[in-house]
C-alpha cells in the first residue's frame, strides 16, 4: 500500500519525455486522437517504431495522471466494426505541458550562447 | 481471394492469446487499434509482414495496465511459494530416511525411464525418414499358402511387379525397384586394395523416399549410367584412403554376373536409422535384364510411392489379387506396407502386419510406467502414511483460514520439487549407465537433448510428481480441522486400505516381472540349448569366390590334410535362416494342391550332412562311389510326410521342368531347424552341387587358432585378390536370437529394479508403522509377549498383503507368458515350477525386509518407550 501511494505522488509530478510527446500529439490530432492514430503519428513525425502497446499504456498512464480524459468514439469498417477511445487533453494537461514548455525556455534562456539570440527559433 | 484485403483476418491464435490476457474493458478498443493497423499494413506491405506484425503488437500488449488482475503477480502467491519450499524441507529433514528412499526410489524410477525412451525413441525411428516422399512411401509384401499356412515375404517379389503396378495403378506415382539380397556381394579392388562388398541395386527415384547422405556426387544424378557405382565411405576409405580420391576412379568388382569395372561417382555416408546398409550401390539398369524381368523371377522389391490422399485400405483392397490378372500361374496374394512401420511390425498374419518388434517397444513401455508407478506408490505410502504427523500442522493452517485449493497446491508443490530433485540425480545415473545399457542393447544412443527429448524428460517427470502427488494432495487437504486438531484420524481409516491396494499392486507388479523374467530366461536358454538337430559347434563358413567358385577340387584335398581339419564341404545358403526354396515339384501318387507345396533346398557338397551331424532315418548320404548321385534327393522328414510317400528310398522325384529327367530319392534325414526357432519346420531336401557359394569347414575342438590361420595361408595362396574373412556358424545363430538374448538381460534388470523399489517401500513402511507402535510392543512385552510374537504381530499384516500380491499376479503373469511364448513354435512349456519359484522368491525377500525392521522394535527397550509422556 505505502509503495502505491509513493509512486501515485511521484506520478502526480512528472512529465517525462516521451508522455509530453504523447500528450502533444493527442493535441494535434485533436478528434482523431485514438492509440493507433497516435502510434501511426509518432512514427510518421519521429521516424522512429512504436507499438501500440506502448502508446496505450502512456496514455493510460497520463489519464492516471489526470492529464487526460476519454470516451469511446465512433466504430468503423477497418476496425471490425469496434468502436475506438478518443483522448483530450484536461486543463491540467494544457498546464503541465505548458509548465513543461516554459520551464524548459527559461533553460534556454540561461544557455550562454543561444540566450544571445544567435540563434532564433520560434516555439 | 488473397488479393482483396478486406478478406484477409488478422491471426486467430494471436487474438485469442490477447483475449485471454487482456482486461475484458479494454479489449474492443484494443482489437480495433490492432484491426485497424492490420488493415493498413496490408495495403503498404505484405500480408505475412503484417501477420507477423500483429503477433508483435499483441506481445507488445503484455504491460501490467493491461493484463487482467488475476494474471498479474500476487506477492501473496511467491510467498507461499517460499513457505511450501519450506515447509517441504523442514519436512525431508524431518524424515531423513523417508526422504532418501523416496529420493532414491523415484530417481531409479526415472532414470529406468530415461533409458526405456531414449530405446523405445530410437526403435521409433528406424527406416523412418524424412525424404521428399517417405510419407507416400509403402513396399510391397507378397504372400502364398504353403504347406497348410500363408507365408509372407519381403524380399523376392517377381521382378516386373514394380513396373506392372506403376502401368495399371492409378493411385502410383512411381515406382522404385530396389534389390537387396545377402546374396549380392563380391570383391572391390581398386589397385592393390581390396575390401568385400555388400551391394544394392537401386532404381530412379531411390533418394525420394531413402536417405543418401553424400559427401561427393550428387544424389539425384549419380548412377544415371549402369558403369557407375556410388560406395560407402569406409568402402572409400579402405580402397582408396580418402574419399575425394575415390570419386572418378575406376573399381573393380569380383563377382558372378555383374563382375566388371565402374566409375566411382558418389561416396556416401551410412544412415544410422536405416535397417538395410550397404557398401556399394549399383544402377537397377545394371540388374535389368529381358530375362529377368521374366514373370518368374524374383528378387526385386517393389516400392511405390502413392499420390498424395491414396486411401491404403482401398489400395490393398485393389492389390490383393492383382498379381493373378497378370500372371495367370500365381497364387500370391500382395499388400502394401507403409515402409516406416516394416521395422516394427514385421511379422505377418494371412499376408498382413500384425506385430513384430513393436511387441518390444510396447513391452518395455509398460515396464517403464510399472517402475515408475511403483516409485509413485512409494511416495503416496509415504506421504499419507507420515499425515499423522503432519496432521496438526493442516489442522492449524486450516484453522486460521487457508484455503484447500492452497493445500492441495502445497502437497502438489512438494511431490513436484522431488519429482525435479529425482531429475537430477536420474539423469546422472541414465549418463552413467548409457554406456553398458548400449552394449546391452546394441544401440549406440547418445543424451541428444534436442527439445522433443527435453520436453518429453520435463513431461515425464512432472507426470511422476503430479501422480504422487494426487492422492496425498486430495487426501490430506480434506481433513476435518477440528478433528484434525484432536489429533483424531478418522478419515485415515480409509487411507489405510487404498495403502495397502497400492502395497498389494506394487508387489503383484514386482511378482509378474519375476514370472516374466524366468520364463523369458528359460525360453532363451532352451532355444541356445535346445538340439537343433544339426551341431553348429566349430563350424566356420567363408566365401567360396574366384577361381575356387569354379574348381575347388585342389583346396579340398589340401584343407583335409591340415590337422585340426575334420571335414570340409561347400553349401548354399545360410544356416539357420536364409535357405533357398522353390516349389512346382512332382512324384508317384502327387495331389492337385501339392503342385504348389514349397521346398526349401540345401545345395551342397559331399559329406555336408555328416559334417553338419545330421542323422540319416533311412537310406544313405551322397557317395563319391555312385556316379548317379549327382541327380540324387535326400528328402527331410516333413518333406517325407508331404509327399506321402511311403518307401521313399529309390522314387522318382524330380521338377515338372519337361527337359529334366526324374531323379531318384537315396534317403532321408531327421527333421533340423534350419531356420528360426520360432518356425515350424519345412520341408526340404538336399542335392549335390560342387559350385556352392560358401566353404564350410569343422574344425576340431580346441585348436581353432592354428587351424584357422593355416586355411587362410592356404586360401589366400590359392585364391588371389580375395580377402579370407570367416564366421563361425554359432554366432550366426547366436545373431539370429540376439533381439530374444537382449530382452533377457534387459528385463531381468529392470524387474530388479521394480523389486527393489518396492522392497524400499516396504522397508519404509514396515519401519513407520512399528514406530508408531513403539508403546503398545512395550506394553505387550511388559505383559509377557516374546519377541517372536512381536515380530509375528508386526509382520502379519503386511505379509498377507505381500501374499495377495502373489495371488493375483499369478494368473495374469501366466496369462503375459502364454502369450509372449505364441510366437514361438518351438517354446517351453509353462512349468508350474516357474509360479512357485516367483511366489516363494517375493516372499522370502518381501519377509526378510520386514524381518529387518520388526526384530529391531522387538528388542526394544520398554522402560525407555514408556517413560516418555
Amino acid at each position: 500500500m505505502f509503495y502505491n501511494l509513493v509512486t501515485y505522488i511521484m506520478k502526480e509530478t512528472k512529465l517525462g519525455d516521451f508522455e509530453e510527446t504523447i500528450l502533444l500529439l493527442v493535441g494535434i490530432l485533436d478528434k482523431e486522437a485514438y492509440a493507433f492514430k497516435i502510434a501511426e503519428e509518432f512514427e510518421a513525425q519521429t521516424d522512429r517504431a512504436v507499438s501500440i502497446g506502448a502508446v496505450h499504456s502512456t496514455l493510460n498512464r497520463l489519464g492516471d495522471k489526470g492529464f487526460l480524459t476519454s470516451e469511446m468514439g465512433a466504430s468503423t469498417a477497418e476496425r471490425g466494426g469496434r468502436r475506438k477511445r478518443i483522448y483530450t487533453i484536461t486543463a491540467s494537461g494544457q498546464r503541465a505541458l505548458q509548465e513543461s514548455r516554459d520551464f524548459k525556455i527559461s533553460l534556454w534562456d540561461q544557455f550562454p550562447s543561444l540566450a544571445g539570440g544567435n540563434l532564433n527559433f520560434n516555439i | 481471394m488473397k488479393k482483396n484485403p478486406s478478406h484477409i483476418t488478422p491471426p486467430r491464435l494471436a487474438e485469442k492469446l490477447l483475449l485471454w490476457f487482456l482486461k475484458d474493458e479494454l479489449a474492443e478498443e484494443v482489437l480495433g487499434d490492432l484491426e485497424e493497423k492490420f488493415s493498413s499494413t496490408i495495403i503498404t506491405k505484405s500480408v505475412s509482414r503484417a501477420k507477423r506484425n500483429y503477433w508483435y503488437q499483441v506481445l507488445k500488449y503484455i504491460r501490467p495496465f493491461a493484463l487482467k488482475h488475476n494474471r498479474s503477480i500476487n506477492s501473496n502467491q511467491t510467498a507461499m511459494f517460499k513457505h511450501n519450499i519450506l515447509i517441504s524441507f523442514r519436512s525431508f529433514k524431518r524424515f531423513k530416511t523417508t526422504f532418501g528412499i523416496n529420493l532414491l526410489g523415484l530417481a531409479t524410477g526415472l532414470a529406468s525411464a530415461l533409458l526405456i525412451y531414449l530405446w523405445v525413441n530410437d526403435e521409433l525411428n528406424v527406416d523412418n525418414f524424412n525424404e521428399k516422399d517417405s510419407q507416400r512411401h509403402v513396399q510391397i509384401i507378397y504372400s502364398y499358402p504353403t504347406s497348410g499356412t500363408i507365408q509372407t515375404e519381403l524380399n523376392g517379389a517377381p521382378n516386373p511387379l514394380f513396373e506392372a503396378l506403376a502401368e495399371e495403378m492409378p493411385e502410383v506415382e512411381y515406382a522404385v525397384p530396389v534389390v537387396i539380397d545377402p546374396y549380392y556381394k563380391g570383391v572391390l579392388s581398386a589397385g592393390d586394395n581390396s575390401a568385400r562388398a555388400q551391394f544394392q541395386f537401386i532404381g530412379n527415384g531411390y533418394f525420394n523416399i531413402f536417405p543418401g547422405d553424400f559427401i561427393h556426387g550428387n544424389k539425384h544424378k549419380i548412377l544415371s549410367d549402369k558403369g557407375e557405382v556410388a560406395i560407402s565411405e569406409k568402402l572409400a576409405l579402405s580402397l582408396f584412403q580418402s574419399t575425394e580420391k575415390a570419386m572418378g576412379q575406376l573399381v573393380e568388382l569380383k563377382n558372378e554376373g555383374y563382375g566388371g569395372s565402374y566409375l566411382v561417382s558418389g561416396v556416401f555416408k551410412s544412415s544410422p536409422n536405416s535397417s538395410t546398409a550397404s557398401d556399394a550401390l549399383f544402377s537397377y539398369e545394371l540388374f535389368r535384364n529381358p530375362e529377368m524381368m521374366k514373370w518368374y523371377n524374383g528378387g526385386t522389391q517393389a516400392h511405390l510411392v502413392l499420390k498424395e490422399g491414396v486411401d491404403l485400405d482401398q489400395f490393398n483392397a485393389k492389390i490383393k489379387d492383382f498379381l493373378k490378372t497378370v500372371w495367370k500361374n500365381s497364387n500370391f496374394i500382395l499388400y502394401a506396407q507403409p515402409y516406416s512401420e516394416g521395422y516394427l511390425y514385421g511379422n505377418y498374419e494371412q499376408g498382413i502386419p500384425v506385430a513384430g518388434r513393436i511387441i518390444y517397444v510396447r513391452l518395455f513401455s509398460i515396464i517403464a510406467l510399472f517402475v515408475l508407478a511403483i516409485a509413485c506408490i512409494n511416495y503416496m505410502n509415504f506421504s499419507t502414511a507420515k499425515a499423522s504427523r503432519r496432521i496438526k500442522e493442516i489442522g492449524v493452517k486450516k484453522a486460521i483460514g487457508v484455503g484447500r485449493k492452497s493445500l492441495i497446491i502445497q502437497y502438489f508443490s512438494e511431490s513436484l520439487f522431488m519429482a525435479f530433485l529425482s531429475l537430477i540425480i536420474a539423469i546422472g545415473i541414465a549418463f552413467l549407465l548409457l554406456p553398458q545399457f548400449n552394449e546391452i542393447t546394441g544401440k549406440q544412443l547418445t543424451f541428444n537433448l534436442g527439445s522433443d527429448a527435453i520436453l518429453s524428460i520435463l513431461g515425464i517427470t512432472a507426470f511422476t510428481g503430479l501422480i504422487s502427488g494426487i492422492y496425498p494432495a486430495l487426501l490430506l487437504s480434506g481433513f476435518n480441522p477440528v478433528v484434525a486438531l484432536k489429533g483424531k484420524l478418522k478419515s485415515e481409516i480409509k487411507g489405510v486400505w487404498l495403502r495397502k491396494g497400492l502395497v498389494v499392486f506394487q508387489f503383484a507388479i514386482s511378482v509378474i516381472l519375476i514370472v516374466s523374467v524366468i520364463v523369458i530366461y528359460k525360453q532363451v536358454e532352451f532355444i541356445q540349448t535346445t538340439n537343433l538337430g544339426y551341431n553348429k559347434d566349430h563350424i566356420i563358413t567363408f566365401a567360396k569366390e574366384g577361381k575356387l567358385q569354379k574348381d575347388a577340387q585342389a583346396f579340398f584335398t589340401e584343407v583335409k590334410n591340415i590337422p585340426g581339419v575334420v571335414n570340409a564341404s561347400q553349401m548354399n545358403g545360410e544356416l539357420p535362416g536364409r535357405i533357398g526354396f522353390s516349389q512346382g515339384f512332382k512324384w508317384e501318387g502327387m495331389s492337385e494342391e501339392d503342385k504348389n507345396l514349397r521346398f526349401h533346398i540345401i545345395s551342397g557338397g559331399y559329406d555336408l550332412i555328416d559334417l553338419l551331424g545330421i542323422r540319416l532315418k533311412e537310406g544313405r548320404d551322397f557317395s563319391r562311389d555312385f556316379p548317379t548321385d549327382k541327380d540324387a534327393y535326400i528328402l527331410n522328414e516333413t518333406a517325407l510326410k508331404m509327399t506321402k510317400l511311403e518307401n521313399p528310398i529309390g522314387q522318382k522325384f524330380g521338377n515338372f521342368n519337361p527337359n529334366a529327367r526324374t531323379k531318384e530319392i537315396i534317403g532321408v534325414v531327421e527333421n533340423f531347424h534350419f531356420q528360426s526357432l520360432q518356425e515350424e519346420i519345412r520341408p526340404l531336401f538336399f542335392r549335390l552341387s560342387d559350385q556352392a557359394e560358401k566353404f564350410v569347414v569343422k574344425i576340431q575342438a580346441g585348436t581353432e587358432r592354428e587351424t584357422i590361420s593355416r586355411i587362410e595361408e592356404l586360401y589366400e595362396g590359392l585364391n588371389e585378390g580375395y580377402p579370407f574373412e570367416y564366421k563361425f556358424l554359432d554366432d550366426d545363430y547366436q545373431a539370429l536370437y540376439a533381439s530374444e538374448e537382449r530382452i533377457s538381460v534387459l528385463s531381468k534388470y529392470f524387474a530388479g529394479i521394480a523389486i527393489a523399489i518396492s522392497c524400499l517401500g516396504l522397508l519404509a513402511l514396515t519401519a513407520f508403522s512399528t514406530q508408531r507402535r513403539f508403546k503398545e510392543i512395550a506394553i505387550r512385552k511388559v505383559l509377557g509377549s516374546s519377541g517372536t510374537d512381536i515380530v509375528r504381530l508386526l509382520s502379519q499384516d503386511f505379509i498377507r498383503l505381500v501374499f495377495l500380491a502373489i495371488l493375483i499376479a499369478l494368473p495374469v503373469s501366466y496369462y503375459l507368458m502364454k502369450n509372449w511364448l505364441n510366437d514361438f513354435a518351438f517354446r517351453i512349456g509353462l512349468d508350474p515350477m516357474y509360479f512357485v519359484i516367483a511366489g516363494v522368491l517375493m516372499m522370502v525377500v518381501a519377509w526378510l525386509t520386514i524381518m529387518t525392521q520388526t526384530a529391531k522394535s522387538a528388542k526394544v527397550n520398554v522402560t525407555e518407550s514408556l517413560r516418555s509422556e
